[in-house]
């Protein structure tokens, strides 16, 4: 017979053996949010499909690959025999699911008419550029919210306000200006005074300026 | 452009300061570029016994005629010059740059209390800015134009004492900080203002700095103030006689290009080093110069002598010229400063001109000069800046009557045209020898310009926007002038406003007169017509209505022709030239001057006009435009989702429009290709576009110059037209997956409308200019009712 100091002898050491068991569960599980797993994630395609590519020099394939240890930049490289190579340099987040595509350009005779020739590459790339054209529009209007209210005319036709790109590499949202196009100098001022009235600083804004060829500055005499 | 962008652009850039004042503790071997910052200006004194004058501004004095700065070319030496290379030296020319460790910003790199201390002291209209980045450019240079003018006389024009003041102005007190390299400079005084004279003394980018101040606000006033005349510091170019065949009223010479060509639309170079990739060019060029030859020719704005006899290659066919001899070479109205770097054979004459000329391909490109022709030269001075290979000619003259692409908007732009201006003047335009000066007839003009005033507060009133040719009743404003003005705006349309001799009200003094096709002006020999039938068509609809409007208030008005034929001071022919050279609707009204009723006849013009032209809707800086490129936005607002969603559900009229438009894709209906190869087939623009695919559109509309223009470098929206088509695709149609799609226009927050390769149908979207895969070509329809009369 087991008598009662017995029996909660057994409970207690069942009972103590249970909750070690539970604290060490949520202790486990606790330290293993989806964060923790993996701090954030890369995708990375790239067209001609098998192309070579490296994550900091480190070959992997195409596909999506935890990233650690963020913030940290990568810098992704693609290439292959025939084709010219590309390489973007990126920093992750913590968290982050960043997108990395590369449609290589033919460099060689040989592969000229690659993508005509091979369907799926063709569609791949097609599929890449769509989402690159994709995140530089969101990129572009995010970082330069005056450009959703461009072309602007002012009142009167005293002045226009358009944006513009510079042809040089890096993304494009980092490459966009404002162009102002005005007659006279007043012009030009009610043109600042408008960007200003929307909430902008000049300060923050890439601004040039264009002549506008209008009835504003009609003292300019002859065109001879 | 965003605060985020700028930080990160800033903290790069500290980065990168960092990093080359790390590099440079270690190695140096990198110089670090002179940290600016002004101080107060010194009392002038001793600095160093050398002194340095610009050539071409002589010394300043009171006692210097009335005080002015020198006249005509000066304005290329002196302060200009000074300018130039201040501006180059610490911006690039760049007006919104800023310095991210001084602090200093600008044109001119201005800390922000030293901007402060010279605007008011120099330029009061500057202080209303904290910063110089802030400022307009026209006030930044206006600013530091009227600083240097009081250095100029406070150091005695000493160039070395000037550039010292600039860099470390006690240096100039004390010599021996001449030779000291400031705390955080790379450089010592001496060597910064060495710099400045020998840049000064020599060309480089710094001469193509443009300096701006005479547009500044109140500039004429400050300068005035400060002893200068503006007016008189001009910067047009000076001829000058070379030799006997380049007198001072310039030559007319044959012209060949070599190097490049115009093909295909578009300019390329031919020639194997300029082009590497290209080994099947022809070697028509090495780009490298050669026998006389005195320099590279890539990327030179350049030209090359040729022979009096092709046979004797004697190079002498414009009076053996020296080597980088500088001529402007103006070529239908456009000129550029261009440098002999090569020399050449010649051949037979050119339009029975002497072959004298080789423009290097870029020249030409310049000149819009495809094919042989005769140029203008002229000989300038050697300090005139040539004109970058990357700029643009300069426009002389008028342009022709030749655009045969319009945009005719039909948004409620209006441009009003009170008749004639404060003076008379006997002007010609030189493409087409017609007469475009203006006359005054005061009272005409008076009335007039009320009346015209009245309109427009009518039309502003009920929402319309509405310019006008002049500002005051007594602005000069040529005929040409007047019709650029509505080309350039591209508005709705454009109201003349004359009155002529006889009764108000009178049917005999009162018409409006539309554009006609066939219409024309002519001088003895040169016969100009218009030519633009959707122009006329919109005009004609619209005289009627203007017409039917005045007529309603009592004035007995006809549409009726003008006739100047018999008028001696005038071009002959039955169209004004403001209409003629019009490449929007232009009417023109007349009406009596006797008892004339400003009121009446502004209100009648007023109705006639809101009848006709539909209010404009929102702010849209863009205008629609006539025939197929207004069909394509229309067609590309219908067929697209307007919330910019990204999915594969299209819109049922799209899926229509593929079925019964472009047949067989329905499977393919998300790709950028099949939506636009879909728009332009279902409005019937263009019903032999190609069905799909950017590696068949870039070269359809590059193949089809009479339907299509296009254009390879545009980077702005104001250089496009709603309707444009963007593709990019390498160029040849064997590069990678392109992409294509439209500008429509400002639409809320959208310009663009595009759908995407297994990604999201068309919807609106964003206009950038180039991207991974390159620049865009930008494909414009050319009006169209052409595309749908071959229908």
């Amino acid at each position: 017979m087991i008598n009662q100091r017995q029996l909660l002898i057994v409970a207690a050491i069942v009972g103590t053996v249970l909750v070690m068991i539970i604290g060490a569960v949520l202790a486990f599980t606790t330290n293993r949010t989806p964060e923790n797993i993996t701090d954030a994630q890369l995708q990375i395609e790239v067209a001609p499909k098998g192309s070579e590519i490296k994550i900091n020099g480190k070959s992997v394939d195409a596909g999506t690959h935890d990233i650690q240890n963020t913030p940290t930049t990568l810098r992704v490289t693609a290439s292959r025999k025939g084709f010219a190579p590309q390489v973007q340099t990126i920093t992750i987040q913590r968290g982050e699911n960043r997108y990395v595509g590369f449609a290589l350009v033919s460099n060689s005779p040989d592969t000229a008419k690659w993508y005509e020739e091979h369907e799926i590459d063709n569609q791949i790339a097609s599929q890449i550029n769509s989402n690159i054209y994709s995140q530089n529009t969101v990129d572009i209007a995010s970082a330069n919210p005056l450009l959703e209210q461009l072309p602007y005319l002012g009142e009167g036709l005293r002045f226009r306000v358009d944006y513009g790109q510079h042809q040089r590499p890096g993304p494009p949202a980092e490459n966009m200006y404002i162009l102002i196009s005005a007659g006279t100098p007043e012009d030009r001022q009610a043109a600042l005074d408008w960007i200003q009235s929307q909430g902008f600083s000049l300060a923050d804004l890439e601004i040039q300026f264009a002549d506008f060829s209008n009835p504003l500055n009609p003292t300019t005499g002859s065109t001879e | 452009m965003s605060i985020q962008t700028i930080r990160k652009k800033v903290g790069r850039a500290r980065n990168i300061f960092v990093a080359v004042l790390l590099s440079s503790v270690f190695t140096s071997q990198i110089t670090i570029l002179p940290i600016f910052a002004q101080e107060a200006v010194p009392d002038n004194g001793p600095a160093d016994d050398r002194t340095s004058v610009i050539d071409g501004f002589p010394a300043y004095e009171e006692g210097c005629g009335n005080g002015e700065l020198p006249t005509g070319n000066a304005s290329l030496g002196g302060i200009d010059k000074f300018l130039q290379v201040l501006a180059y030296k610490e911006s690039s020319g760049v007006p919104t740059k800023i310095n991210p460790v001084s602090g200093a910003s600008g044109k001119y790199q201005y800390i922000d209390s030293t901007w402060a201390g010279v605007t008011k002291s120099n330029y009061p209209p500057g202080s209303k800015y904290k910063a110089a980045r802030q400022a307009p450019e026209e006030m930044q240079d206006a600013a530091a134009y009227l600083e240097y003018v009081k250095k100029f006389k406070q150091f005695d024009n000493d160039v070395f004492k000037i550039a010292v003041s600039h860099f470390l102005p006690k240096a100039n007190e004390d010599k021996s900080l001449l030779d000291k390299v400031p705390q955080g400079n790379a450089i010592t005084p001496r060597q910064y203002a060495q710099d400045i004279i020998n840049k000064t003394k020599s060309e480089g980018p710094w001469t193509n700095i443009k300096l701006h101040y005479k547009d500044a606000p109140q500039f004429a006033e400050y300068a005035k103030k400060a002893g200068v005349n503006p007016d008189q510091n001009n910067n047009n170019l000076q001829y000058v006689k070379l030799n006997d065949i380049i007198k001072e009223t310039g030559a007319d010479v044959g012209a060949t290009l070599y190097g490049g060509r115009y093909k295909d639309g578009q300019w390329q170079a031919t020639n194997d080093n300029q082009d590497p990739e290209n080994k099947n060019l022809p070697h028509e060029d090495n780009g490298q110069g050669y026998g006389q030859a005195p320099g590279p020719l890539a990327g030179h704005t350049a030209y090359a002598e040729l022979s009096v006899n092709p046979d004797s290659q004697d190079f002498k066919a414009l009076g053996d010229l020296k080597p980088f001899q500088k001529l402007a070479i103006t070529y239908n109205g456009k000129t550029v400063i261009a440098e002999k770097r090569d020399v050449g054979g010649g051949g037979d004459p050119i339009k029975g001109k002497k072959r004298a000329i080789d423009l290097w391909w870029e020249t030409a490109r310049l000149l819009d000069m495809k094919d042989s022709d005769v140029v203008t030269i002229h000989g300038v001075p050697d300090n005139t800046p040539l004109t970058p290979v990357g700029g643009q000619a300069t426009d002389t003259t008028s342009a022709p009557d030749t655009c045969q692409s319009v945009c005719a908007p039909s948004s409620g732009q209006i441009l009003l045209d009170p008749g004639h201006s404060g003076a008379d003047r006997d002007e010609r335009d030189k493409a087409t020898g017609l007469t475009i000066g203006d006359s005054s007839n005061p009272a005409e003009r008076i009335q007039t310009f009320k009346t015209a005033e009245k309109v427009k507060e009518i039309l502003t009133k009920a929402g319309y926007s509405v310019a006008m040719t002049k500002k005051k009743e007594s602005d000069y404003v040529n005929l040409m002038q007047r019709a650029q003005m509505a080309n350039d705006m591209k508005v709705a349309l454009a109201v003349s406003i004359h009155s002529t001799g006889g009764n108000f009200g009178d049917s005999s003094a009162a018409w409006v007169t539309p554009q006609v096709v066939g219409h024309y002006r002519e001088n003895p020999g040169k016969h100009t017509e218009f030519k633009l039938k959707d122009v006329a068509k919109e005009s004609q609809r619209i005289a009627q209505k203007i017409a039917e409007a005045r007529s309603a208030t009592g004035d007995k008005v006809q549409v009726r022709d003008l006739n100047f034929t018999g008028r001696a001071e005038l071009s002959q022919g039955n169209l004004s030239i403001v209409q003629l050279f019009s490449k929007v609707p232009w009417v023109y009204n007349e009406v009596g001057q006797s008892g004339y009723d400003g009121d009446k006849y502004a209100k009648g013009i007023a109705d006639g006009i809101m009848k006709a032209v539909d209010k404009k809707e929102g702010n849209n800086a863009d205008q629609q435009c006539s025939g197929g490129q207004g069909d394509i936005v229309a067609k590309a607002e219908a067929l697209a989702w307007h919330d910019g969603r990204k999915g594969l559900t299209p819109r049922q009229e799209y899926t229509k429009a593929v079925k019964e438009d472009n047949p067989g894709l329905q499977s393919q209906m998300a790709d950028c290709g099949v939506f636009v190869a879909t728009v332009m087939l279902s409005s019937k623009v263009d019903p032999k576009f190609p069905k799909a695919g950017t590696f068949n559109i870039e070269p359809y509309l590059l193949k089809e110059k009479d339907k299509y223009d296009t254009f390879p470098n545009l980077n702005s929206t104001s250089q496009l037209q709603p309707g444009d088509i963007f593709v990019v695709n390498q160029g040849t149609g064997a590069g990678v997956a392109g992409h294509t799609y439209f500008y429509i226009g400002k639409h809320g927050r959208f310009n663009a409308a595009a759908a995407s390769m297994n990604s999201y149908m068309p919807t609106y979207n964003v206009t950038y200019f180039s991207d991974s895969r390159g620049h865009y070509l930008v494909g414009r329809n050319k009006g169209t009712n052409q595309q749908k009369d071959k229908i």
